[in-house]
């Protein structure tokens, strides 16, 4: 005969495994509309300004923690920055002279596509707190008009997607998480390929490679804009760092460098996209 | 206070502290899962009904911050906490590199019920080879957090005279 306390064990483990499927079951077919949806962002907006508080006043040790563990890579980037730095300011006095130009030649031709979308500015403030995706969070939510599956840049290009999104907060699914994936094209040779996330590095390989040509190291990637597809096109997504191709190998082996890097962006934009 | 509010509380800090200061501390870019970790210092020694309700609890608050679904985490930290509350009867004299193990071995668990459980549900991408990799850095992790997160749990769970009696069976160290 069964012991009360087997019987209680018993019961605990039932309502556990039931209670969980239950949850899990709402909450994937309910969405971000479902019941799951709601409490999920119920609690991410009462946790919002305690997160604020203690992530300000923990920035000195997040700092802090970083220069420890990160301390020879830290030195090496920076002299490769500095080196970057005197290139970048050549770069930049040329392209705001390009971007001047291009805006009077839009203005004089009237061309009739825009390519400067609406956006919101936002904030990075959080980190992934798991360790299974690679996310940031968001200082604005859907208060500020942000919405799910929305393109996210920074300065650099394209750096994901948004996720979930609550009234004060939005998750952005980087471009290296391993649910995220983009089409995008060589602006050299016009062929189009997939980038796939594969976890914390930003770099990728490209796949499903289309068209003729040859791809080469440095070639430019920007997303490919299919229709109604997620991302606008022409946002600078990666740069071809090697091409390898073996004797025997239908393809090549193309890998990439990501030009967004969330860990050492602070603002980002997020795009309006599609246009409504 | 009452047993159940500190636990409570407690929860509310473990989901602060795991948003907001656990994001900085990245070892080989894991996180270690304080939720879990706790759920299994009870589990220990209150056995497996008080860890597996701890366990769902911090899962479901963890899973609020996550892109996976609700639930998944708290299905993934109750049923190993309730599995380590189980065996914990076989635990005669513990050692110090008990805790440590324990919590180890619970990420382990925990990662392949999320990872598992997960790729059941719709999200394919959790189902790689480097998943591996990710659990078992994040398992040593929760080790080394377990030696200082199991006192704090014990610190704060502990049954005091305006407690309601009958929280559960004491396992070993408890005496």
């Amino acid at each position: 005969m069964a012991s009360p306390r087997g019987n209680r064990r018993r019961t605990v483990l039932i309502l556990l495994i039931l209670t969980s499927i239950t949850v899990i079951t709402l909450d994937s077919r309910g969405g971000d509309s479902g019941v799951g949806g709601q409490i999920r962002n119920t609690a991410r907006d009462v946790f919002a300004p305690v997160q604020d508080g203690v992530d300000q006043i923990l920035q000195p040790v997040g700092d802090w923690w970083d220069g420890v563990t990160k301390a020879g890579a830290i030195k090496a980037e920076n002299r490769k920055l500095r080196r970057q730095l005197q290139a970048a300011r050549g770069e930049v006095a040329t392209a705001k002279s390009a971007v001047r130009d291009i805006r009077d030649l839009r203005t004089l031709s009237k061309l009739p596509f825009a390519t400067d979308l609406k956006g919101v500015n936002a904030e990075i403030i959080l980190g992934s707190p798991g360790n299974f995706e690679a996310t940031v969070g968001l200082n604005k939510g859907s208060d500020a008009g942000i919405a799910s599956n929305q393109p996210v840049v920074s300065g650099a290009g394209l750096i994901g997607r948004v996720g979930r999104v609550s009234g004060q907060r939005a998750t952005v699914v980087l471009l290296t998480d391993r649910d995220s994936g983009v089409v995008v094209r060589n602006t050299r040779t016009n062929q189009r390929g997939v980038i796939n996330g594969h976890g914390d590095t930003t770099v990728l390989t490209l796949d499903n490679i289309d068209g003729d040509g040859t791809m080469k190291a440095g070639d430019l990637l920007v997303t490919a804009g299919t229709d109604g597809g997620p991302f606008p096109p022409g946002i600078p997504v990666a740069r071809v760092t090697s091409v390898r191709k073996r004797p025997g190998d239908l393809l090549a082996r193309v890998t990439v460098v990501l030009l967004a890097n969330a860990s050492n962006t602070e603002f980002v934009r997020v795009l309006v996209w599609p246009v409504p | 206070m009452i047993r159940a509010a500190r636990l409570g509380l407690f929860l509310v800090v473990l989901v602060v502290v795991q948003t907001t200061v656990m994001p900085h501390m990245r070892i080989f870019d894991v996180v270690p899962d304080l939720g879990l970790v706790a759920a299994v210092a009870l589990a220990v020694r209150y056995g497996p009904e008080t860890g597996a309700a701890f366990g769902f609890a911090a899962g479901l608050a963890a899973d609020a911050f996550l892109q996976t679904p609700l639930g998944l985490s708290a299905f993934a930290f109750g049923m190993t906490a309730y599995l380590v509350g189980v065996a914990q009867n076989a635990l005669v004299r513990p050692a110090w590199w008990v805790r440590p193990a324990l919590a180890a071995g619970a990420g382990i668990v925990a990662g392949l019920w999320f990872v598992g459980v997960g790729a059941l549900v719709g999200q394919s991408q959790l189902w790689a080879l480097r998943s591996i990799r990710t659990i078992l850095l994040a398992a040593a992790y929760d080790g080394i957090v377990a030696l200082v997160l199991f006192p704090i749990t014990y610190a704060v769970a502990r049954v005091g005279p305006r407690d309601i009696a009958g929280v559960g069976a004491p396992g070993y160290g408890s005496a």
